[in-house]
Formats: structure tokens, sequence, C-alpha cells
């Protein structure tokens, strides 16, 4: 096993170097030059020309690559240009956030589509199948900022149970948790959809099987059937798509997270974006590449642990 | 009986009055909430351009003078100034006994390390380039404070005195803070730093050692909220009482509500369309004037941004006191026969294909931000529309901002969508800036001889009328060369609970001192 899970760490290495890269290359391909941008619209070329030289900017692209990963492997992230904060730190600052945001999104969304999922296979074709398959195709097709928007008019306006916007305070407080329940409902509505989509699918499949008939011959109740003998093996490509789902959430949250004013990583990554802040937004990338990995990571031992077969092989 | 009667009275008295006093006056502990459009970056005031970031510095910090709400300069941490005969020094004596939050003392020696830091290259100011002004500066005593000009400027304090960048920190938290100096706002303002959770909210205390008036909240609390709507409904439900931005619908919806006070006033946020005058084709002066005469400008603003902004003719915002009287200097009415003539006199002839000359046709790509100005993009696009029923080929490019920045200030474009802001109606702000030779927003590299002596003149004449006169010849200049088409002046917005009491709401000055909550 730990054999295994050494392998798949090494593995890791190329991904994250690949994603950092991309990163890299991407944000220099993209039109915008960061020291005009830190200068001001008011800035004279002279100016302009200092900033580039001081945040490094002047240095061939390669060496201005290479020194980042010198500094990634020392465990330094660099310096935001907009701010001169501590990259480390400004992730350190929001990172947590996102992480809640898009972990109480998951919960939501496998607990609402697995039981959806298991309610639409039970019954095919019935007013539950086509009701979960209406709402699975309504969550998939709903903009996220829509239905943002959609759930603060009916919770905070009409209602007044929750407040509109913001982090409330930590997740074990009251304020806390009334804060995190509309983001999370908007941010994990696609996710849901698709998990009782695939749940669906999935354990029809699985109903199908000879060992399931051999259960029902065996006299047990439906429940244990479906339940015991048949989710079991047909939640394994649902796992998959959870962990997948995560990092969808991890990036979809950048929207959620600015219709809420959710102080997470979204707001950070895409104002670094705008303003071309090349340090923030490779650290960012990073740190989300490095998740997406480990997530991977979990979701392949989980998957090991769930079927022998993938162990034997 | 006498003495009880009165006795009575009398308490009856204190009550009613008592009451009254409980009525007007704010009860302790009042905080105000406002959203603010994003995070703040950096509060060193020498690195400090966002307007969110201004916003708040400004409440904590302050410059050695101030304006008022109708647009004069009032003393601040300079109690008052003069100006050398040859307007090339500007003393300041200093106003005694002021601290800054952390205790320390304001003086001469403060302001001076302020200003050497900001010119200082090793520093990363950006006010460098609009410092470098300042030849010299000298301490005559701990209260007096002389800055020598490299040249005569009457404009001054607009130009260097009221910018961010003359925030006064103290030295103290700089020398003890160290990296943390940029993050922590350390002035002398009515407003101290509290506390900055990074996204979620910016606490600013009562500053009870402030040397002036005491202000009559406890507390700010600055929630940066990205979303316009999310503002709103955060509005309505109580959870912020002053906001700074909304879309046009919703103002209007809340201007009728009782529960809210909408705000407008035009302020000096110039918009306009810059024609680029070193490439074809608006290097040639009738092409530059068929398209002013071919644009409505009043319609299209009030269609597409009414409320929010007032269009203009000039790019001297209307606000000014140095703008000029209409009819005193070349305008350009609405007139598609006259741009057409304009066009043919310029040898484009119309035919099946458009515009031509020869074997060109008259081609013109619009640059257009997208939501950095209000409805910039629309505006572009009803702009090209109208161009093109005159027969121009016109295509709006619209950029990301980085990009479009890059494009613009490297003159790569025919015609721009752009906006300059300054916090007064100092006419050199804009003209020294955008048609000088060699101007830090002259990205079309306008150069007018005749124009340049003007603006000279404009920075050395001390009256008030002789300004006026130079700033006047200066807009007909501009505009008898249609080097822009100038669009319209953005409105300064807030929009308050109704419990919002004492506020004033004015282009120059955003004050929450008198502020209070019913």
């Amino acid at each position: 096993m730990w054999q295994y899970i050494v392998r798949k760490a090494f593995a890791a290495i190329p991904v994250l170097l690949g994603a950092s890269l991309l990163a890299f290359l991407i944000l220099q391909l993209a039109p915008g030059d960061p020291a005009r941008l830190v200068a001001g619209e008011q800035a004279s070329e002279d100016d302009v020309e200092l900033i580039r030289q001081r945040l490094g900017l002047d240095r061939p692209l390669h060496i201005q690559y290479l020194r980042f990963l010198q500094s990634v492997a020392a465990g330094d992230l660099g310096r935001s240009i907009r701010t001169g904060r501590a990259v480390r730190d400004e992730i350190t600052a929001r990172f947590p956030y996102t992480m809640e945001l898009a972990i109480a999104s998951l919960l939501l969304s496998v607990t609402l589509g697995v039981i959806a999922g298991v309610l639409a296979a039970v019954r095919p074709n019935t007013v539950y199948d086509y009701g979960a398959t209406l709402i699975a195709l309504t969550g998939i097709s709903t903009p996220t900022f829509w239905l943002g928007l959609l759930l603060m008019l009916l919770f905070a306006y009409y209602l007044g149970w929750l407040p509109a916007s913001g982090r409330g305070g930590p997740l074990w407080t009251v304020a806390g948790l009334a804060s995190i329940i509309m983001p999370a409902i908007a941010l994990g509505t696609p996710s849901a959809a698709i998990i009782s989509r695939l749940t669906r699918s999935s354990l029809l499949e699985v109903l199908r099987q000879d060992y399931v008939r051999t259960a029902r011959s065996k006299g047990l109740a439906e429940r244990v059937v479906v339940l015991h003998h048949s989710l079991r093996n047909a939640l394994i490509p649902v796992i998959t798509v959870v962990g997948l789902r995560l990092g969808a959430l991890l990036g979809g949250a950048v929207i959620t997270e600015q219709v809420f004013s959710w102080p997470g990583m979204g707001t950070l990554i895409v104002t670094a974006i705008s303003s071309r802040d090349y340090p923030t937004v490779q650290g960012a990338m990073l740190v989300v590449a490095t998740v997406f990995v480990l997530v991977n990571l979990a979701v392949d031992l989980i998957y090991a642990a769930v079927d022998p077969r993938i162990r034997y092989e | 009986m006498q003495p009880r009667r009165l006795a009575t009275l009398l308490l009856c008295v204190a009550l009613v009055s008592s009451g009254g006093v409980a009525m007007s006056a704010p009860a302790a502990g009042q905080e105000l909430v406002i959203a603010n459009e994003a995070d703040l970056t950096v509060l060193d005031p020498i690195r400090i351009q966002e307007a969110p970031t201004s916003f708040v510095a400004g409440l904590v910090y302050e410059q050695l003078v101030r304006r008022t709400h109708e647009g004069k300069i009032a003393p601040s941490l300079a109690e008052r100034w003069k100006i050398s005969p040859d307007r090339r020094t500007w003393t300041f004596t200093l106003r005694k006994g002021v601290k800054f939050h952390d205790g320390s003392e304001f003086d001469a020696s403060v302001v001076e390390w302020h200003f050497k830091r900001a010119l200082d290259p090793r520093e990363g100011s950006v006010f460098r380039g609009q410092f470098s002004v300042i030849e010299k500066i000298t301490v005559l005593d701990p209260y007096t404070i002389a800055f020598t000009l490299t040249a005569p400027n009457v404009a001054f304090l607009d130009f260097v005195m009221l910018t961010n960048g003359a925030f006064i920190p103290s030295r103290r938290a700089f020398e003890t803070l160290g990296a943390e100096f940029p993050f922590k706002a350390v002035g002398t303002g009515p407003f101290r730093w509290g506390q900055w959770v990074q996204g979620q909210r910016v606490v600013l205390e009562r500053n009870p050692a402030y040397w002036g008036t005491q202000p009559k909240l406890e507390r700010l609390v600055i929630r940066p909220i990205l979303d316009a709507n999310t503002g709103v409904v955060e509005l309505e439900t109580g959870g912020v009482h002053y906001l700074m931005r909304a879309n046009r619908d919703d103002i209007t919806r809340l201007e009728k509500d009782p529960r809210f006070v909408v705000y407008r006033v035009p302020t000096y946020r110039a918009r306009f369309i810059e024609l680029n005058v070193s490439r074809p084709p608006f290097n040639d002066l009738k092409v530059r004037q068929a398209v002013n005469h071919a644009l409505n400008v009043p319609e299209i603003i009030n269609a597409l941004a009414s409320g929010m902004a007032a269009p203009v003719d000039t790019i001297l915002p209307v606000k000014s006191p140095f703008h000029p009287a209409p009819g005193t200097y070349t305008t350009y009415p609405f007139n598609p026969e006259r741009a057409r003539a304009l066009l043919a006199e310029a040898g484009w002839q119309r035919s099946a294909g458009g515009l031509r000359k020869g074997d060109q046709t008259l081609r013109v790509t619009l640059h257009s931000p997208n939501g950095r100005y209000f409805a910039d993009k629309e505006i572009s696009e009803v702009i090209c529309n109208r161009l093109q029923t005159l027969g121009i080929e016109c295509r709006v490019r619209v950029m990301d901002w980085s990009a479009f920045l890059d494009d613009v200030r490297s003159g790569r474009f025919e015609a721009a969508f752009l906006g300059w802001n300054q916090s007064s109606g100092e006419p050199s702000l804009f003209f020294d800036a955008l048609v000088a030779t060699g101007g830090r927003g002259n990205y079309a590299k306008y150069s007018d001889p005749a124009l340049d002596q003007v603006l000279k003149e404009g920075l050395i004449a001390f009256s008030e009328g002789r300004r006026k006169l130079l700033y006047a010849r200066a807009t007909d200049i501009v505009n008898r060369n249609a080097w822009y088409v100038p669009l319209s002046n953005e409105l300064k917005i807030a929009i308050t609970s109704s419990r919002v009491q004492g506020y004033v709401h004015s282009a120059p000055l955003t004050d929450f001192v008198p502020v209070w909550m019913k």
C-alpha cells in the first residue's frame, strides 16, 4: 500500500510542474504589463521601467520561471506584485475559507445527489424519477451567480432568515453556519445534479446484476438489497466523480465567492489575474493544483480500499 | 404648594429636554457599515492608487491641506501656507500638538521624511514622477517646512499636496512595524486603525485624541462587497448602511423607497473618446471634426447612462471653477450633414463599399474597456454604430483592462474610450496630463506649441481671472483641434439608509465626522 502511495506521490511532481509552467506561460502570453498596472494610469514611462526592474520583470522569461521554481523549492511563493505581501500569507489567509466552502458544498451535493439518485433508480420511470431528472437538469443548467442571487432574494430579502453575504464567523457558531448555507447551496447544486444522475444510472445497472437477483431470491428486504448490496458497488464510479467535483468546486468558488463576498481564494485569483499579479496567480494555481492532485490520490486510495480488484491489479 | 409645583415643572422640563437630547444626539457605541467596492491592497500612502484603498486611507490619514465640500482648499495638518514671490517656494506652518494614532508627535521632520521617501526611487513610490516637481525640502523649524519647486507652479497643492501620496503616515509606525507597515494605517485622522480581516472587513475606531472635531460615530466597519447586486441586497436587509455603487435600475427603485436616500453629484471624472492624431485616419483634422459632428453625445449619454453620468463638450469637467462659459469655446453640435461634408472635403467619397479615398477604405477600430467606466462598452458600441451610418467602417475592440492599457499607452489605437479622474477641478491636472506635449496621459502624442505656452502660463498666473482666461483658451484650442470626442462626467453616487444622519454629499470630500445614526 505504501509503495502505491509513494509511486502516486512521485507521479504528482510532473503534474505540478506542468501546472505551474502552464499558469506561468498563460499569464505571460496574455497581453498586459503588470509594471504599468502597478505604476498606475498616471505614471511616466521612467516610473514604469523602474517598477519593472524592481519586480524582476525585465529578466528573460526562463530566468523568471526558474527563479520562481527555486523559491517554491525553498517554500517561498514570492511576493504579490499588487500588495507586496508574501503570497504564502495571502493564500494562507484565504485558502481555508475556500476549502470550507468547497467541503460544505461537497457534503451537501453528495447527500442530496445520492438520495435523489437512489430514489430515481429504485422507482424508475415514476414521478420520483422524472422529478429528480427535472431538478437535476435545472440544477446543471442554472448559472451559479443567478442561483446565488435568487437564494439571496428569497432567504435574505423576503424571508430574512439568512445574512445576504459575507462570512459570519467560524462554522461552529450560528452566524458562521448561517452565512455558509446559501453559498454552499449555490456552489453545490450543479454537483448534486451530476452526482444524482450518475448514482441513478450506476445503481440501475447494478440492480440488474445476477447477485442482486440472488439477494432478492434469498428473500432479503428491498432496503437491504439496495443499500447494503447494490449501493456500495454503484458508488464506485461516483467516488471518482466526487473527487473531480471537488476540483470543480474549488474552481467554481470564484463566482460564488464574488456574489456572496466570501473571503476565499476565488476573489484573490480574480483580482490577481486582472492586475497581472504573476506571483499570486502562480502561487494560487500551484496550491489549487496540489489540492487537486492530493484529492485524486485520495480517490485512488479510497477506490483501492472499496474495490479489491484495483489492489490486485 | 408653590415650591412643589415649581419642582414638578422643573422636573418635566428636565425630562423633556433630556428626551430631546436623546432624540437628536447619537447614542453611544454607534457604528456605520460601509460597502466598499473591493478589499484594500496597500496602505502605504506612496503606493496607494486604487479608489477602495484611497477611500479608507482618507479616513485615517490626513494631508497638510484638505478640500472643503465647496471645493476650496482649507488648512488641515498645516495651519497656513505662503508662496514666495518667484512662485517656486511654498512654506507651510504646521499645526502644533497633533499626535499620530501611535502617540508619536507630528512635526516638520515627519513631513520631510515622508516626502523624501516618496521621492526615493528605492521605495517603490507611484508618485515619484508627479512629485518630481519638488526640488528641495527644507525644515525651517520644528513646525515650519518649505518646498522649493523646480519651476513655478500655482497648482502645487492640487498637484502634490492633495494626492494619496501626500497622506502623512507615522514615522514611528514605519520604523517599528517593519514589513507590516503597508498593511496598517497609522495617521492623525479622525478615525484610527482597528482591525483588517482580509476579504471580510476593516474596522476603524473613533480617534479620541483627534485634534479637530470628534466623530459622532464610535466605529466604521468597511466591508468589501464586490458584486453591485449583493451590495443592494445588503443595504435593503440592513447589512450595510452606506453604498457607493449600484445598478441604474436599482438606484431608480431605491430613490422611491423612503427607507433610503440616494445622493448624486457630478465629479471630476472625465470620460471621452481619444482620437489618435499620430496615425490615420485621425491625423486628418476634418475626419476628427466629422466624427465629432456625427455623434449626438447628449442623446447617447442620456440613453445609456442617465443618472450615472452627465454629457459634456469639453475634457475639463464642468464642475471645475475654471470651466469656460458655454459659447466661449468651439463645439460640435450634432450635424450629420456637416459631418458628411467634412468627410467629402477630406477626400472620402461614398461608394458601394463605404467611404473610399483611392484604394483606401475609411476604417476605424474603437478600443474600449469593459466595465472600467460606466457603460463603457455599450457607449462604444453605439458610437461605432452611429459612425457606420456615416459610412465609416467602425469596429469596437473590447479588451481586458490591462491589455487595453498596454495598447493605449503604446499608441496602438485609432480611437479609445478613456477616462481621467482627479480629486479636484484644477485645470492643469487635466490639460497638462492629457494635451501638453509629453503629458502623462497624452497617449495620442498631441503637440501644439501654442497650447503648451498657454498651459505654462496657467501654472504661473496668480490671478484667478487670468487663469480662467488662459484655460478657456486652452479649452478652445483642444476643441478646435478636435483631438477628443468629450462624452461625460461620471457622477459620484451614495445610497444611504435613511437612519444615516448628518451626511453631506459632495464631489471633493467624503466626510463621516458629522455622521450619526438615527
